[in-house]
């Protein structure tokens, strides 16, 4: 009878080893398979500026973008996961609540040298660090992305590299341990909640640009001498409006990336959480991210009947509602990416009529959309828990409005001062000669249609 | 809205966690969605409507 005890209790522990393993490869390939999908947000981007830039800047476009997404990367690596978990309880770099932050923390799990460097490269015994990392590293590229649309056909390509990295291994990243982890200060303290990080990614990195875009001043020929704007159009609209879908699809991705997967040494419990480890699951996001896309759409549609600002309406629908994707009603979602697909474009003339050239509308989309949401979370998800457990902070408008502010001031103030830095060594905006006869033949070595392209007929009024 | 549950906590919460939860909301703001929808296209279609007649 005991031997048959002990045979039965070796069989359970060998059947819970292997259901452990396959919930740990399931954890791994669900992480990793959210990595291509947000590549596909920059191959977007890739065709989104490339298409909204004039034929003679279209190569140049496409080498910035595609070397930010290079080097924020390695920067991510380098320093930008050890900020994540060093910073969430502010400058003091001290252990929060949760005792996964601050500095000794960070030190243990997140350089790439010394003790923590095994958490850093392959390992057998670590099969979850490394695509965490991985999509993380996402989101940092995909915030340099959103910067690079607005600051096309006049910027330096180091210099903008250099905006890059600060900004996807910096900026992003200190709101995001601020507003994200759980030990972070504006959770603790204020519930901030911004499950799809529109405040903590898509703001931060819109008003780091607005932040860039003060001091590297308009395109040549955007603004007359009595203030007024003029249109100056991307030499392939078609490519753009496709870009901006390929982002959309990309986007499953990175709000797929925000769910943490239940029963991993990440997780906070069995099954699908928040990172806030309050509950929701695939579900809530196949609801709500469609209708978020479709509201953002109509909107748009509905006010402009362009294609170029339909389909940033769609991203426009999906940032205003990406805070609480994780617990909106799917009818009130469809409302919300309404009205901000209805706003979009009267809010980027605000902008424009301010004397700030944003060629691609992204400090709008991103940043004014993103704390639209925010702001909107914090009227409708008022009460709610922000975080898993008894006696857990609770969303407010006040809160949500804090967290703005924060998000605002982080990517208005890192953008500007990098950017002055820059322009004082000369280093932000090429010469108004290079601009005039076109980034292009200036400085990349290979013609975008040396066939030439077939004009199309006159838009309609 | 309001949290749907008795304390503000997500502790042994199963179920609808959604905004709105139990009350009459939801299907308030169905309706409005519904209507923002039929409206869309009757304001879309009147619009498009005056375009054609300047080519007829």
């Amino acid at each position: 009878m005991e031997e048959q005890l002990a045979e039965l209790a070796a069989q359970v522990a060998a059947m819970e080893a292997k259901g452990n393993m396959t919930n740990t490869m399931f954890a791994e390939m669900y992480y990793y398979i959210t990595i291509p999908l947000m590549i596909i947000i920059h191959a977007g981007f890739l065709a989104y500026e490339m298409g909204a830039s004039r034929a003679k800047n279209a190569l140049s476009s496409g080498v910035k973008n595609i070397l930010a997404f290079a080097f924020v990367i390695p920067a991510f690596y380098f320093f930008g996961w050890w900020v994540y978990w060093g910073f969430p309880t502010g400058f003091s770099l001290s252990a929060g609540p949760n005792g996964i932050s601050g500095a000794e923390y960070a030190n243990s799990i997140a350089w790439a040298w010394g003790e923590s460097a095994i958490y850093m490269g392959p390992n057998t015994e670590d099969q979850i660090d490394g695509v965490f990392w991985g999509a993380f590293t996402l989101f940092a590229a995909t915030t340099a992305s959103i910067m690079s649309g607005a600051v096309i056909e006049r910027i330096q390509t180091v210099g903008f590299v250099i905006l890059a990295i600060v900004l996807g291994g910096f900026s992003w990243t200190l709101a995001a341990a601020w507003g994200w982890h759980a030990d972070g200060w504006l959770v603790q303290n204020w519930g901030v909640h911004d499950f799809g990080a529109a405040g903590l990614v898509h703001a931060v990195a819109a008003f780091f640009a607005l932040g860039v875009l003060i001091n590297l001043g308009p395109r040549i020929g955007k603004f007359n001498a009595d203030g007024t704007a003029n249109d100056l159009p991307g030499h392939n609209m078609p490519f753009t409006a496709t870009g901006l879908m390929l982002i959309v699809v990309g986007f499953w991705g990175f709000l797929m990336a925000c769910l943490v997967v239940g029963g991993e040494a990440w997780s906070w419990g069995a099954n699908y959480t928040t990172i806030y480890g309050t509950p929701t699951n695939l579900g809530a996001l196949s609801f709500n991210i469609l209708m978020g896309v479709a509201g953002g759409i109509i909107g748009a549609w509905l006010f402009t009947k362009d294609p170029f600002w339909m389909m940033s309406g769609a991203l426009a629908g999906l940032i205003s509602v990406a805070s609480g994707l994780d617990i909106y009603w799917p009818s009130l979602t469809f409302i919300i990416a309404f009205s901000a697909g209805f706003l979009l474009k009267p809010a980027a003339k605000i902008l424009e009529n301010m004397g700030i050239d944003d060629a691609v509308g992204a400090v709008t989309v991103h940043g004014t959309m993103g704390i639209y949401g925010m702001l909107l979370l914090g009227v409708f998800a008022s009460g709610y828990p922000a975080l898993q457990g008894a006696d857990a902070p609770t969303v407010s408008l006040m809160g949500q409005l804090v967290g703005a502010i924060v998000f605002i001031a982080i990517g208005l103030s890192t953008g500007f001062v990098t950017s002055l830095v820059l322009k004082m060594f000369g280093m932000l905006r090429v010469p108004a000669a290079a601009e005039e006869l076109g980034l292009d033949a200036v400085k990349v070595p290979a013609q975008a249609y040396p066939e030439g392209i077939q004009a199309s007929a006159p838009p309609a009024e | 809205m309001g949290f749907p549950y008795d304390t503000p906590s997500w502790d042994g919460v199963s179920g609808a966690i959604f905004m709105g939860s139990g009350s009459s909301a939801p299907g308030v703001f169905t309706a409005i969605a519904i209507v923002i929808c039929i409206a869309a296209l009757l304001i879309g279609n009147s619009k498009e409507a005056g375009k054609y007649k300047k080519h007829k």
